[in-house]
């Protein structure tokens, strides 16, 4: 009975101090968790990972990893839900959790319940064929699938995500159609284009360049406005260049809750913006190649550009049919 | 016997109820996809029935005794492993509620207990301690996320991991 | 000759060394713990190579890959948990084994075979890179089909008693196994609009279900009436075989070992199907005493060479082509990228040492293996000691941690509870719980390669026998599946 009493009265502090308003100025008074919706070692995991690092620095306190890759990023949108709008939940975010909402999968809509801290890079998408492969230039492939419609297969990660739409989306503004195959991992993906069982191989940059730089790939259109700014690319065309309008890349951000205190969420954002401007991080964006295009963007902007992007999911996955119907 | 053929059955409903929803299934937009989302699982789950069939055919001509102590809640065998997966159940059931540590620690000295082993001091001592080390290994060396639980449990997890 | 003598200057010494210890034990503790994966290890550890030298980082990263693999067999032989994917084989004829009081023994084979896989691939992998990750680009979707249909085979090994419960059970493995996103077209199958079946259903936790629950309740029964402990004195001890008794079974290690590089190499397959396959070659034999699953050595033995000699295999394809051979190498491969290095062709070209530099990071931690078991097993010793309702108490615990450590989720430990029962009743009416878990991980890379080379070869089937690796693989995956028969066969003429 006495431990009860101990625990009741033990826990009616524990509440008073953390509810009330003095929210924002203890804020914050014990580790923030980072909710990853992704498996532990993509790409995507270990920028939130370092980023994470980086932040701890200005926000002083841990930022902690935790990794919810459950129902292609469903899971970890639930649980960054479920999780009381308290600024000590921040949810990491890709184009993924957009096309989720497109593709009307989850009952938790993204867009009105999460609000932008903010977008911190973007990643380029290239294309290229095997270096075997009969295909010089992008003008080559196109005349191929133009003459023949589906016959060639290109490849991407999981069937109705970012990769999908962009080899379809690519295909729409360009006129032409090809058949994309969904591959498991990574790895299968970049051995069936070297095994030739692809003819066209997408990827993002850095990942790009490491089967490029051993000759094995030979890249023949970057989805940008304009040619990247790096050596071994700059004779590969960009797509507007090739006027096909259709410039999709990946990008990474982040999230909290709807309803998080404002004094909070000022907290956090100035911390997540020191950390952009950090030299550590100048540094991870370098080796890893995400500083090329233009990814950064202020809250208000990232949620902006959210509303357009949406439309351009919504459009090319009902014409695939992968809009479920409610 | 009879408990053997109602398995059967349960699972050969099982596998008619998954045939029907593999029939059910979308075909593609993709030609070229021959065999579809439903193909594949139509196939296995037609072999898995005539497979099934077979066994249950065997067991009727054969007439075996199988003795399952779960089901028999008259032998205290069968009601101590009942009671278990009782327990287990809301073990499980639990953890979101009030936390990880309360649950663990309940269900760590609730099944000794239903297993019939007797010593208060004994099971006080195991399940502190490997309430402790499960927290600290998981929880705080490996950065696992233990369930928390809501609210007022929410909150007093803070104050451990 | 110098850059001989620079990689060995670069791996031994003394800091170095530590790294490579470090890196063993990390990766065995992490790997003993059911529910954290050696891919998971692998990511904690990489805050704190940022700030070292990429050899450095390198040799750490693979040394926990060893000990990690490695690992996840100690609590298979002595709980029947995995503890990682690739110990599912393990459990087979391991546990038994243990329960028969030759748990050190079981250990020591363990370790042993683990130790002989990591050196035999690595040499391999030092000798033979450049060419056999060019061999392995002719592995596309017609080839791991076979491969996959090759893993299933085992079935008429494992299944034992009766074989058309565990051709039944295998179609229920399948069946388990195609609940979720469909991986082709993104339809979801059989799962209800929860989003806890969205993702499929993982093995692991079906596993430590089927496995460690199942036994536990099994226990509950008879320890009253039987001495269910693991008949040890005092403590679990790793005990090694004499080196006579060993090469009687050179056999195994050797094919053991072959089969563990071979797929290793192979992208995308890892450890985990490795050791099935593995498993499976030597479960061939049929009138092997003891019998497989009851406490067989050589289930040990080609399991455990087969899923370290993927370590090295895997190695192969990541630094020369950039495309990791296995989920963990996929990982390391992503560490390569932050430390700033391309893995690929280039790569060793341009830093010469690192090839060799893995190679006695793999062997000394291939040897450090010895010393890092006897200490994990030690700790879990002391757990084995404990009267049967604290212990079973305990691992069903430590299975309820491990099953949501996997993905953090709570549907894990769902899938868990569900399959405990499922696998307490399978047991009793003699299906076979191994056949499930087989039909579950191997059903994926089964359908999805058919369809997929389907998908390529514009809607015909003609791929499968029109390329020559599919019909060899196809053949192998063909003859496994008769030969027990034959075999039959040949001794009744």
């Amino acid at each position: 009975m006495k431990a009860r009493i101990f625990a009741a009265a033990l826990a009616a502090t524990v509440l008073s101090t953390l509810s009330g308003g003095a929210v924002a100025q203890n804020y914050p008074k014990r580790p923030v968790e980072m909710v990853i919706p992704f498996g532990v070692g993509g790409a995507s995991d270990i920028f939130a990972r370092q980023y994470a690092q980086i932040v701890e620095k200005y926000l002083g306190k841990p930022l902690v990893a935790v990794n919810k890759g459950g129902a292609g990023t469903i899971e970890g949108l639930l649980h960054a839900f479920g999780a009381p709008a308290d600024g000590y939940t921040v949810l990491e975010i890709t184009p993924s959790l957009l096309i989720v909402e497109a593709q009307n999968k989850s009952s938790v809509k993204f867009r009105k319940e999460f609000e932008p801290i903010m977008k911190v890079q973007s990643d380029v998408v290239l294309f290229g064929v095997s270096a075997k492969s009969n295909y010089k230039t992008l003008d080559d492939l196109l005349a191929f699938a133009k003459a023949n419609p589906k016959k060639l297969k290109i490849g991407g990660l999981s069937p109705g995500g970012l990769d999908d739409y962009i080899a379809n989306g690519f295909a729409r503004a360009a006129g032409i159609q090809w058949t994309y195959v969904p591959y498991k991992s990574g790895s299968e993906l970049k051995a069936a284009v070297l095994g030739g069982e692809l003819d066209v191989y997408q990827d993002k940059l850095i990942s790009f360049m490491s089967l490029m730089s051993g000759g094995d790939v030979r890249p023949l259109v970057v989805l940008n406005d304009k040619r990247l700014d790096v050596p071994a690319l700059k004779d590969v065309p960009s797509s507007v260049e090739k006027k096909i309008d259709f410039t999709q890349g990946s990008w990474r951000g982040f999230v909290v809750k709807k309803g998080t205190p404002e004094p909070v969420k000022k907290i956090l954002i100035e911390a997540f913006q020191k950390a952009y401007d950090d030299p550590a991080y100048k540094e991870m964006e370098k080796k890893e190649m995400t500083n090329l295009v233009p990814g950064y963007m202020k809250a208000d902007d990232f949620r902006k550009s959210w509303d357009a992007e949406f439309e351009g999911y919504s459009t090319v996955f009902k014409e695939l049919g992968l809009v479920k119907q409610k | 016997m009879a408990i053997e053929i109602i398995f059967n059955i349960l699972i050969g409903l099982g596998i008619l109820f998954y045939l029907v929803q593999a029939v059910q299934l979308p075909t593609t937009d993709n030609p070229a996809d021959v065999l579809g989302a439903g193909g594949f699982p139509i196939v296995i789950g037609i072999i898995a029935l005539v497979g099934l069939a077979m066994i249950t055919i065997r067991v009727v001509k054969e007439k075996h005794k199988v003795a399952i102590p779960m089901l028999n809640l008259r032998s205290i065998d069968g009601r101590m492993v009942f009671i278990n997966v009782l327990l287990l159940a809301g073990y499980v059931g639990l953890l979101d509620v009030i936390g990880f540590v309360l649950a663990t620690f309940a269900y760590l000295v609730a099944a000794p207990l239903s297993m019939g082993y007797r010593k208060p001091v004994v099971i006080t001592i195991f399940a502190s301690v490997t309430t402790a080390v499960m927290v600290i290994v998981f929880g705080i060396v490996f950065y696992v996320p233990l369930p928390r639980g809501v609210e007022l449990f929410r909150d007093l997890s803070y104050l451990i991991y | 000759m110098d850059i001989i003598i620079q990689s060995l200057a670069a791996v031994y010494n003394p800091m170095t060394l530590l790294l490579v210890s470090i890196g063993v034990l990390f990766g065995m503790v992490c790997g003993a713990l059911p529910g954290l994966s050696t891919s998971m290890a692998i990511i904690l550890l990489l805050p704190f190579t940022y700030s070292m030298d990429p050899i450095s980082a390198i040799v750490l990263m693979v040394s926990c890959y060893v000990g990690g693999s490695c690992g996840g067999s100690i609590s298979s032989i002595l709980l029947k948990t995995p503890g990682t994917p690739e110990a599912v084989a393990t459990t087979f004829d391991g546990y038994p084994m243990a329960q028969q009081g030759r748990a050190g023994e079981a250990l020591g084979l363990a370790v042993t075979a683990s130790s002989f896989g990591t050196i035999f691939s690595a040499i391999v992998m030092l000798v033979a890179s450049p060419v056999l990750a060019q061999a392995a680009l002719s592995f596309q979707s017609a080839e791991y089909f076979g491969l996959g249909l090759i893993g299933l085979s085992c079935i008429t090994s494992i299944g034992s008693k009766n074989q058309v419960k565990a051709v039944v059970s295998v179609m229920i493995g399948l069946m388990i196994g195609t609940i979720g996103i469909d991986s082709i077209n993104g339809v979801e199958r059989f799962a209800f609009e929860q989003p806890s079946l969205l993702n499929g259903i993982n093995y692991i936790s079906v596993m430590i279900g089927a496995f460690a629950v199942a036994e536990v309740y099994k226990n509950i029964e008879e320890y009253r009436h039987v001495d269910t402990s693991l008949r040890t004195e005092q403590k679990v001890k790793i005990k090694l075989m004499k080196f006579s008794e060993m090469a009687r079974m050179w056999s195994s290690f050797i094919r053991g070992s072959v089969i563990g590089t071979i797929i290793g190499i192979i992208p995308a397959a890892g450890g985990s199907i490795a050791s099935l396959i593995a498993y499976g070659s030597e479960a061939q034999n049929e009138n092997a005493k003891p019998k497989f699953g009851e406490g067989n050595p050589r289930g040990i033995i080609a399991p455990e060479c087969s899923h370290n000699a993927a370590v090295g295999g895997s190695m192969v394809p990541t630094l020369t082509l950039g495309i990791p051979g296995s989920p963990v190498a996929a990982v390391i491969m992503a560490a390569f990228l932050i430390i700033g290095l391309t893995p690929g062709p280039m790569l060793l070209r341009e830093q010469p040492i690192m090839l060799n530099a893995i190679f006695l990071a793999l062997i000394t931690a291939a040897l450090l293996l010895f010393v890092g078991g006897r200490f994990v097993t030690s700790q879990f010793g002391h757990i084995l000691k404990l009267p049967y309702p604290l212990l079973g108490t305990l691992i069903i615990t430590l299975g309820v941690v491990g099953a949501y450590s996997l993905k953090n989720s709570f549907y894990d430990v769902l899938i868990m509870f569900v399959f405990g029962l499922v696998g307490y009743f399978f047991d009793k009416f003699k299906y076979s719980n191994a056949a499930v878990i087989l039909g579950l991980i191997l059903g994926e890379i089964i359908e999805n390669s058919l369809r997929k080379q389907i998908i390529i070869g514009d809607g015909s089937g003609m791929g499968f026998v029109t390329r020559p690796v599919s019909v060899l693989v196809l053949t192998v995956a063909v003859l496994t599946f008769l030969w027990p028969m034959m075999s039959k066969k040949f001794r009744n003429r």
